[in-house]
């Protein structure tokens, strides 16, 4: 039928329209600007070639945004997943009251983020934070969560672990309640351990999961903009500083606090490019175990 | 299925909703819109009030109000301004962005506003406010940098408040967080410092973060002189360190740990009444000068430089905005302004207009009145347009002289190259 | 799998309490807090102290909370139905449809999930200001109404559906939107649940968009507007703690009402393939 052959293609349409008009069209827009000094649209803007890209390149802050995205994404990913599926196996246990749990564990999820930025710039305040509260009503010494360098990508972790950890826990535990329960019978009669059945049979069984999980975390992890902003940007504007500036935030502030749209635009380009080649580089690595199928 | 069809048909109308707005938007003068930005919602009730006579007198022009947080209405209105469209009509100008916002020619010229009272407003902020002899803000507020001690726990330790930054406020800091808890954290600190108020002791000092090339100027041997002052504060436990406005900071002088600040007025002057201050300590804060830097030398204590209203150049109403511009000058409206928004009234009447207030500056009536009627303290401070740059360099210096152990020539170093770098 | 005995039983519930606990007290804290009057919030103790609703009436008396709400409502719901409209779609074609480039179109779907919003944000903004569109709702709901995630999970999902449905419908002589309408949408909606509540959480978090986009303030949504409680230096956390309980509410509705659809839809989305 003739309908048929076209149909797809109408079907595909509003997406490849909508992609054309509003992400591939201010792409090649903002791959013109990164080639010209432009510091406000009303004026014209001042071709400078390749400069801007070497200025970013060779600027140690952005090397610095870069391996603290690199070791954020590699200590996030891991502790999130890590933390998800084994909430997810345990919650798997036939027990009573099961969707309280995941309804507990769910909810950071779906909390606006200027909001739990603001909650925990509270919770981890040095004097007046209920965190070190407690820790010293515990006799524990108190930490300057927000502000001590040290703890400063830490402290970050640990709030993006606890607003994402229930979404991937969900995922995870939808998958291993797809497994067949034949299997684990089976592997009861045979007689083997909680571990032996967690490493044997869960587990691979997951890993496609786990792959889309761990694709899908790292995607969001190097585009971390909204929590650092939120937790650390100080009194006064001030963005947040080297201990914690991403990529995102680097980009943000050549744009808005250095008014060089033409270097933000540069250091999109710089920072997609990353992702694509790492996402390539984990289908690669993954794909052919992960069976990720086109 | 119902449901999918309800949801269509709400996705269509509100598209279509949206689209007839767009036809919509050719605006007849009757029927002006004049969008107004404010910082946070303390803007509210004061602007209304000054706003009350322009209302009246026309009708048809609707005033939209727009309240975000500073950061962020910063970016709104210099994205406007960048592309030209889009800036709100009257927004709220800090002194840092000024520079920024004349180079890209935002601002309009507003002199014919402005000008006629100009011997009205506080000499200093008159000179902040022009630029190139053309007036391009209305002035808010006026923000000395005040100390403030609680004069009853001085009295205890048998001290006054200090006369310079080196010496005397040493010795009194020394006396004042002797006394120790059981964490052996002092029982009082002399407020909190932060790397905003850097800023502070550059103005006292007459220093410039810019040279007049607009490089930076951030290596300096009075700057490292001050970061090793902050370090040694810090170190010493007579201050703390990164918590200045935060509401920690309140906290703290609620619960008679802070018991000295130094701050522009208005944190800390109406700040104390509004923050639901205990009110029994309100009448034992005191003010005093800002201190010298060294013994012997002298500084009234000049303006922090508050933000004032000022008008896109691009906007489609100038006279209107210009109109309800001159209501924000009365003495009624720098009066509810100052009373509002915890500031210090711009002009000299409007000062005169806060005397039914008590006393708004805990015993400072004349240091208001010296620094007020003073010459320009800070006419060599003048804002680049990549203060932000300078600003965030420096900033990230100060931590690394106090949180990292730099040596303060080292951090100043770094900030120098970064802010070169930034500036590319 | 079955617990091995009593004793596990209850470590394992304990732990899970734990965890629950300790993910939860910020928003316990939250909640105490929004009752407390504005100079006492960080009071530290953790026990409710005397009630006070007066954070909720500043709230509602000196913002426009309840227009922002009913704006985020409106596009996030907005935005959802139309994302699901266009992504199952999508979806179906890729799913059940043999067309020249599909691979290739499919990797172009895939790809576009890697362009980060901001580094497109400014040529948008420049883009919409000229077609003076900025401050209209559509530019919150259109340009990203058919995002490659929702694209991708449905087909996976109409890759379960048995062909022989459709081809009879083809053999019954309907059009192929038809086929669409009567077959393929009632037999999705698990998934469908699933991609609604995660597009309605996506618009309804959004905050750097509607920051940027929208110039007034009747037309602002509930993140945005919170976040101009958070003024330059006098943060009032009191009306802002309120808003922020309050709008937690309405996804977590819908996530307790559709957690079944949300978890099935998950699992085919996400686990088989």
């Amino acid at each position: 039928m003739r309908e048929q052959k076209y149909t797809p293609y109408l079907f595909i349409s509003p997406f490849f329209l909508l992609f054309t008009l509003f992400s591939v069209g201010p792409l090649v827009y903002a791959l013109y600007m990164s080639f010209n000094r432009i510091e406000s649209f009303a004026q014209a803007p001042e071709f400078v070639g390749l400069r801007q890209y070497i200025n970013i390149l060779t600027d140690p802050r952005f090397h610095r945004s870069l391996l603290n995205i690199f070791t954020y994404t590699v200590v996030a990913v891991s502790f999130t997943l890590a933390i998800s599926l084994l909430l997810a196996n345990l919650l798997n246990v036939r027990l009573p009251g099961r969707v309280v749990y995941r309804s507990a564990y769910f909810l950071p999820v779906v909390t606006s983020l200027v909001a739990a930025g603001i909650f925990f710039r509270l919770i981890l305040a040095e004097r007046v934070g209920i965190l070190n509260e407690i820790l010293r009503s515990f006799g524990l010494p108190s930490y300057r969560w927000l502000n001590d360098p040290k703890l400063m990508m830490p402290s970050l972790i640990v709030v993006t672990t606890w607003r994402s950890f229930g979404f991937f826990l969900v995922i995870f535990l939808a998958a291993i309640q797809n497994i067949p329960s034949e299997l684990y019978d089976a592997s009861r009669v045979d007689g083997a351990s909680i571990t032996q059945t967690l490493f044997r049979i869960t587990l691979p069984l997951l890993f496609p999961t786990i792959f889309f999980c761990i694709v899908t975390a790292t995607i969001g992890s190097i585009q971390l903009f909204d929590e650092p902003y939120v937790l650390f940007t100080a009194q006064g504007g001030v963005p947040p500083r080297d201990e914690v500036i991403t990529p995102a935030i680097y980009l943000y502030n050549s744009a808005f606090q250095q008014f060089r749209f033409g270097k933000a635009a540069a250091v999109g380009f710089i920072v997609s490019l990353i992702i694509f080649i790492l996402t390539l580089a984990q289908v690669r690595i993954m794909g052919r175990r992960g069976g990720f199928s086109t | 299925m119902r449901m999918r069809l309800l949801s269509i048909i709400t996705v269509l109308f509100m598209i279509f909703v949206g689209a007839g707005q767009l036809t919509a938007q050719q605006a007849e003068p009757e029927n002006a819109e004049i969008t107004i930005m404010g910082w946070d919602q303390m803007s509210t009730t004061y602007l209304d009030k000054a706003a009350a006579p322009f209302i009246k007198a026309h009708p048809n022009v609707k005033l939209n109000r727009l309240d975000l947080a500073s950061g962020d209405a910063i970016n709104k209105v210099i994205v406007g301004m960048s592309s030209g469209v889009g800036c709100p009509d009257i927004f709220i100008c800090d002194p840092d962005w000024q520079p920024k916002m004349v180079a890209l020619n935002g601002l309009l010229d507003i002199t014919p506003v402005v000008g006629p009272v100009k011997n009205n407003i506080l000499p200093d902020l008159l000179h902040m406010i022009t630029v190139n002899g053309k007036i391009i803000r209305v002035p808010m507020a006026y923000n000395p940098i005040f100390f403030y001690y609680r004069k009853d726990i001085f009295d205890q330790y048998g001290v006054s408040a200090p006369k310079d930054w080196t010496v005397d406020f040493m010795r009194i800091a020394d006396k004042v967080t002797k006394d120790k808890n059981a964490s052996g954290e002092p029982n009082h600190y002399l407020g909190d410092i932060n790397d905003w108020q850097v800023e502070f002791w550059m103005i006292g000092r007459q220093e410039l973060y810019a040279n007049k090339d607009g490089s930076p100027n951030l290596d300096t041997p009075v700057k490292a002189e001050v970061l090793k002052w902050i370090k040694e504060v810090v170190d010493k436990k007579y201050m703390r360190f990164g918590t200045f406005l935060s509401p920690e900071a309140w906290e703290l002088m609620k619960n008679n740990v802070d018991v000295a600040q130094s701050a522009p007025f208005w944190e800390v002057g109406f700040g104390l009444k509004r923050m639901g201050y205990k009110p029994e300590l309100e009448g034992k804060w005191r003010t005093a000068l800002w201190p010298a830097w060294k013994p012997g030398e002298s500084y009234p204590g000049g303006s922090h430089g508050s933000g004032g209203w000022a008008v896109w150049a691009k906007t489609k109403y100038p006279k209107l905005c210009m109109e309800l511009l001159s209501w924000f000058l009365t003495d009624s409206a720098a009066k509810e302004m100052a009373i509002g928004r915890v500031l210090g009234p711009a002009t000299k009447s409007g000062t005169a207009a806060l005397a039914d207030q008590g006393d708004p500056f805990f015993g400072g009536q004349k240091i208001w009145k010296l620094i007020s009627d003073s010459g320009s303290i800070v006419n060599n401070f003048s804002y680049n347009k990549n203060h932000s740059v300078f600003s965030a360099a420096l900033s990230a210096a100060v931590h690394n002289v106090v949180e990292k152990g730099m040596a303060p020539e080292e951090a100043l170093k770094q900030a120098q190259a970064q802010a070169l770098n930034d500036m590319k | 799998m079955k617990p091995r005995s009593i004793a596990s039983f209850g470590v394992l519930y304990l732990f899970l309490t734990v965890v629950a606990v300790v993910t939860l007290l910020p928003f316990y804290w939250g909640l105490i807090a929004a009752f407390r009057p504005s100079n006492d919030i960080f009071n530290p103790s953790l026990l409710p102290g005397p009630l006070t609703v007066v954070n909720f009436i500043d709230l509602f008396r000196s913002s426009l909370y309840p227009r922002w709400f009913l704006n985020s409502c409106l596009v996030a719901i907005a935005y959802a139905s139309l994302t699901l409209f266009f992504c199952s779609l999508a979806g179906y074609a890729f799913a059940k449809y043999e067309f020249k480039g599909k691979n290739a179109l499919f990797l172009i779907v895939l790809g576009s999930m890697m362009i980060p919003v901001w580094a497109t944000l400014v040529p948008l903004y420049s883009l919409y200001s000229k077609i003076n569109s900025l401050n209209r709702y559509w530019v919150l709901i259109v340009p990203g109404s058919a995002p490659a995630l929702g694209i991708f999970m449905m087909r996976q999902y109409i890759f379960g559906i048995p062909s022989e449905m459709i081809d009879s419908g083809r053999v019954d002589g309907c059009s192929e939107f038809r086929i669409y309408l009567s077959i393929i949408v009632p037999v999705i909606p698990p998934a469908l649940g699933a991609l609604a509540i995660i597009m309605f959480m996506f618009s309804w978090n959004n905050f750097l968009i509607p920051l940027i986009l929208m110039q007034n303030q009747v037309r602002l949504t509930v993140p945005v507007g919170l976040a101009s409680f958070v003024g330059l230096t006098r943060p009032v956390y009191g009306p802002l703690i309120a808003g922020t309980l309050i709008s937690v509410i309405p996804v977590l509705v819908i996530f307790v009402r559709m957690q079944k659809e949300l978890v099935s839809g998950i699992t085919i989305g996400a686990v088989k393939g």
